[in-house]
C-alpha cells in the first residue's frame, strides 16, 4: 500500500486521477471534455463494483487496517450525543488501549467500551497499537458491572488484533482476566450489543465481545487466529496468509452464514475511511433497532438469551454406525 | 481408532449413569492403554531433564515422573484418568461419540483427525465422565494433548460444557485437567466461541455452590487458559507445566527479544498469584481427594470438631515462590512441593474432623482464622498464603481467585 492505496484499487485511482485532470483542463483551458469524462466515469463507477464487489478475504482484513479507517474513539464522537470517558482498573493503572465511559444514545444514558488504536505513530505507541493490557480488560469489566449496577446497556465497540502478548500482560495474567471477563460479561442483567468495527482478534476481542447481539461491519474479520499467525503456525510461511484468510472464514459475511452473528452493517465502497459520517449512522441505527429489542426483555431473560445464543455454537455429530 | 469408535458406536448423546450395560470399564474398552508420547517404545527412557536413564516400568509405576529429578512427562487422558480415579471399571463416559462436523471445510482437517484419532484411540482432545475420587462421586473432564495438540474446537467446548452441565444437575464437584496449546485453529470463529460456552457452564456449576478444581498441567495455553481452566475454585499446576496466554513466539516476535525462560513456567505462574498450589503427580489424587471431601460432605460439625487455621500460610507453600523466583524450574518445584506432602501427609488424621459444611468451612475459615491446632496439619488454599508472612497468613485469599491481578 502507498499513499493510503491499495495494490487492488490502483487501475481505479489512476482512472479517478485521469477524470480528475479532464476536469482540470476543462475548466483552465475551456475545451470541452464533458463527453470524454461522461465515458471515464461510468468506467470507473463500473470498476469501482467489480474491485470491491469481488474483493477477497484477505483484501478486507488489509482494509480494516487502513490508516484512516475511523477509530473506536472517532466512532463514539459519531455515534453519541455526549461522551464522559473514565480511566483506570482500580488496581494497576489506567490502559489507554481500552477506552470506555458514559455516553448519551440519543438522550440514553449507556457504556462504551471499546479498544482504542492510535490515529498516528505518537498516539499508537501511547495505546500500544490499540492492544490491551489485563488491566484494560479489568477497566472494562469494572465500567461494565458498573453499568449493570444502574441498569445501562452496554456497548462494545471491537477494533483490535490482540490482547497484548507481552511479558507484563503474561505476568499480571492476560489468561485469567480474559477468562474471567468472558465469565463476567455472560451473566450480566442489562443489554449488551457488541459491533466488530475492525479487527476482532481472538480472545483479546471475545474477552469484550459477549453480547445479546453482535455486529459486524462489511469488511471487518472476527477469527480464532490472525491469518499471519494461522499461516505461520500451520505452513511456517507468512505470505500464505491470504489462503490461511480464506480458510478460516473470517469475513462478516461468513461470520453471517455461520450464525455467529446477527446483523452486517454495510460500509461505502472503498470501505469506512471513505465515508465515517455514513458509516456511524448505520451502526447507530443498527443499535438502537437491536436495543428496541432487547429492552422488552427482563434481566433474567437477557441472561438467558445470551447464554442461550453462545449454547448453541458448535459443529457435533455423533460418530457414525460405520 | 476403530478399536474406541466400535466401543462407543450407537450411543445415545449421554450415556446413561451407572446403567448395566455400560459396567464394562473404560480400561477393559481401551486396552492396551498406549504409552505416553514422551515415552517410546523399549525398556528405557530417558529424562529429558537430567538425562538419567529410566527403566520404563519404573517409570510408569512413578506416574511418569523422573524419580532422579522430578521431571513430569507429558501423559495421555487414559493414563491421567487411571492415575486418578479409584477405579476405571466404574468411570463413565460421557457423550463419548461426539466428532466434529468440520464447520469450516477447513482443508486437510478431516485427515488430520483421522490421523489423531489413529494415533490416540480417541475421537477428540478430551474425554469426560464420572467416576470416583477416594470415593467421592465427581464430574471430570481430562484433556489429551496428543490428539491435536489438546485443542479445543466444537467437540472438546461441547464435552466439556455438558459436562459442567451434568455436574450442575447431578449436584457433583467437577475436576479438569487441561493439557492444550489452545482454541483449535481449524475451526475457526466456532473454536472461539466455545471459550464463551465453557465459562458460562463453569459459572452455572459455581451458582450451584459446587466445588470445580482445575489441574493445569503442561502445556496450558492460549484459549483453554483464557477459559475454563482459569476459572477453578481452585486451580492447580503440576511442575514445571508451561502456562500461560501468547505463545512464546508471538511473545518474542511482538517485543524483539528472548522470553525470560520461566516467564510461564508453573512456578512462576504460581508466584505471580494465579493458581493456588503446585502439587506434584504424586500427590494430586491424594490432594484432589482431600479437597473433595472437605466441600461434599453433607453432615455439619460442632465447632469442636471443625479444623481451624485452614486460611494460614504453612512452610511449603512458602517454599515455592522461593522456588520459582530462582528459576530453577521442575526440578526445585519438585523438591518444594515434596515437602509439602509431608506435612499434607500428616493432615490424614484430622479427615474424619475436616467434616463440615462448605458454607461452615468459609464461616469457620473467616470467623477463627488461625486458631488452636499446629497449621501445618492442613492444606492451605491459598495463592497469597504462600507469599504472605505467616503472621498475617490467616488472610482469606484463596476465595478471592482472580479478582485482583498479581
Ligand atoms: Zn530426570
Amino acid at each position: 500500500m502507498a499513499n493510503g492505496v491499495f495494490e487492488w484499487e490502483v487501475p481505479l485511482v489512476e482512472l479517478e486521477k485521469r477524470i480528475e485532470e479532464l476536469r482540470r483542463f476543462t475548466h483552465d483551458e475551456g475545451i470541452d471534455f464533458t463527453e470524454e469524462i461522461a465515458t471515464l466515469e461510468r468506467k470507473a463507477e463500473k470498476l469501482r463494483r467489480e474491485i470491491y464487489a469481488s474483493m477477497t478475504p484477505w483484501q478486507r482484513v488489509q482494509m480494516v487496517r487502513h490508516s484512516k479507517r475511523p477509530t473506536t474513539l472517532d466512532y463514539i464522537g459519531l455515534i453519541f450525543d455526549e461522551f464522559i470517558e473514565l480511566h483506570g482498573d482500580r488496581t494497576f493503572r489506567d490502559d489507554p488501549a481500552i477506552v470506555g465511559g458514559i455516553a448519551l444514545l440519543d438522550g440514553r444514558p449507556v457504556t462504551v467500551v471499546g479498544p482504542q488504536k492510535g490515529r498516528d505513530t505518537k498516539e499508537n505507541i501511547r495505546r500500544n497499537f490499540g492492544l490491551p493490557h489485563p488491566e484494560g480488560y479489568r477497566k472494562a469489566i469494572r465500567l461494565m458491572e458498573q453499568a449493570e449496577k444502574f441498569g445501562r446497556p452496554i456497548i462494545t465497540l471491537i477494533d483490535v488484533v490482540g490482547a497484548y502478548p507481552g511479558i507484563e500482560a503474561e505476568e499480571r495474567g492476560q489468561g485469567v482476566v480474559i477468562a474471567e471477563s468472558i465469565r463476567r460479561m455472560s451473566f450480566l442483567r442489562v443489554p449488551i450489543i457488541s459491533v466488530i468495527t475492525g479487527e476482532g482478534g481472538s480472545g483479546g476481542a471475545l474477552a469484550i465481545g459477549v453480547g445479546n447481539r453482535l455486529l459486524m461491519l462489511e469488511n471487518a474479520w472476527y477469527s480464532v487466529i490472525s491469518p499471519e499467525m494461522c499461516a505461520q503456525i500451520l505452513w511456517r510461511d507468512v505470505k500464505r496468509a491470504p489462503e490461511a484468510a480464506q480458510s478460516l472464514r473470517l469475513t462478516a459475511k461468513d461470520l453471517l452464514e455461520l450464525g455467529v452473528i446477527d446483523e452486517v452493517i454495510p460500509e461505502p465502497l472503498g470501505g469506512a475511511h471513505r465515508g465515517p459520517e455514513e458509516v456511524a449512522a448505520s451502526i447507530k441505527a443498527a443499535i438502537l433497532r437491536h436495543l428496541s429489542e432487547l429492552d422488552r426483555l427482563s434481566p433474567d431473560e437477557l441472561v438467558e438469551d445470551r447464554l442461550a445464543r453462545y449454547r448453541r455454537i458448535g459443529a457435533v455429530a455423533q460418530a457414525s454406525q460405520a | 481408532m476403530a478399536k474406541f469408535r466400535e466401543i462407543f458406536r450407537g450411543k445415545s448423546k449421554y450415556v446413561t449413569v451407572r446403567a448395566e450395560a455400560e459396567a464394562e470399564s473404560v480400561k477393559k474398552k481401551q486396552q492396551p492403554s498406549q504409552p505416553p508420547k514422551e515415552v517410546p517404545d523399549g525398556l528405557w527412557t530417558k529424562c529429558p531433564q537430567c538425562g538419567e536413564m529410566l527403566y520404563n516400568k519404573d517409570l510408569e509405576r512413578n506416574l511418569y515422573v523422573c524419580s532422579k529429578c522430578g521431571y513430569h512427562f507429558r501423559i495421555g487422558a487414559r493414563e491421567r484418568l487411571a492415575q486418578l480415579v479409584d477405579d476405571l471399571d466404574t468411570f463413565v463416559e460421557l457423550d463419548a461419540g461426539l466428532v466434529t462436523t468440520n464447520p469450516l471445510d477447513f482443508p486437510n482437517y478431516p485427515e488430520k483427525l483421522k490421523a489423531d484419532s489413529e494415533k490416540t484411540g480417541l475421537l477428540d482432545a478430551v474425554i469426560t465422565g464420572i467416576g470416583k475420587i477416594n470415593g467421592i462421586e465427581v464430574v471430570l473432564a481430562v484433556m489429551d494433548f496428543h490428539f491435536m495438540g489438546g485443542s479445543m474446537g466444537s467437540v472438546v467446548g461441547e464435552r466439556v460444557t455438558r459436562a459442567f452441565e451434568r455436574a450442575t444437575e447431578l449436584g457433583l464437584p467437577v475436576v479438569t485437567v487441561s493439557v492444550s496449546g489452545g482454541a483449535r485453529m481449524q475451526e475457526g470463529i466456532i473454536s472461539l466461541m466455545q471459550m464463551e460456552k465453557t465459562c458460562a457452564a463453569v459459572e452455572r456449576h459455581s451458582r450451584r455452590g459446587l466445588l470445580y478444581i482445575s489441574v493445569l498441567a503442561d502445556p496450558c495455553m492460549a484459549g483453554v487458559f483464557g477459559s475454563f481452566a482459569s476459572l477453578g475454585d481452585i486451580n492447580i499446576a503440576e511442575p514445571g507445566a508451561t502456562v500461560g496466554f501468547a505463545g512464546q513466539r508471538v511473545i518474542e516476535e511482538t517485543i524483539r527479544r528472548a522470553l525470560p525462560p520461566a516467564l510461564q513456567k508453573a512456578e512462576t505462574v504460581f508466584a505471580n498469584g494465579f493458581v493456588d498450589r503446585i502439587v506434584p503427580r504424586g500427590q494430586l489424587k491424594e490432594t484432589i481427594g482431600k479437597l473433595l471431601l472437605w466441600h461434599v460432605t453433607e453432615r455439619p460439625l460442632t465447632p469442636a470438631e471443625a479444623p481451624p487455621g485452614k486460611e494460614q500460610g504453612d512452610a511449603a507453600s512458602q517454599a515455592e515462590p522461593d522456588a520459582a523466583r530462582e528459576g530453577r524450574g521442575g526440578k526445585a518445584a519438585g523438591e518444594a512441593s515434596g515437602t509439602a506432602g509431608g506435612s499434607e501427609s500428616q493432615g490424614h488424621g484430622t479427615r474424619s474432623t475436616a467434616r463440615q459444611t462448605r458454607s461452615q468451612a468459609k464461616r469457620e475459615g473467616s470467623s477463627r482464622g488461625a486458631a488452636a491446632r499446629p497449621a501445618e496439619r492442613f492444606v492451605t488454599v491459598s495463592s497469597a498464603g504462600g507469599t504472605a508472612s505467616p503472621a498475617n497468613g490467616a488472610s482469606r485469599n484463596g476465595r478471592h481467585h482472580g479478582d485482583t491481578p498479581a
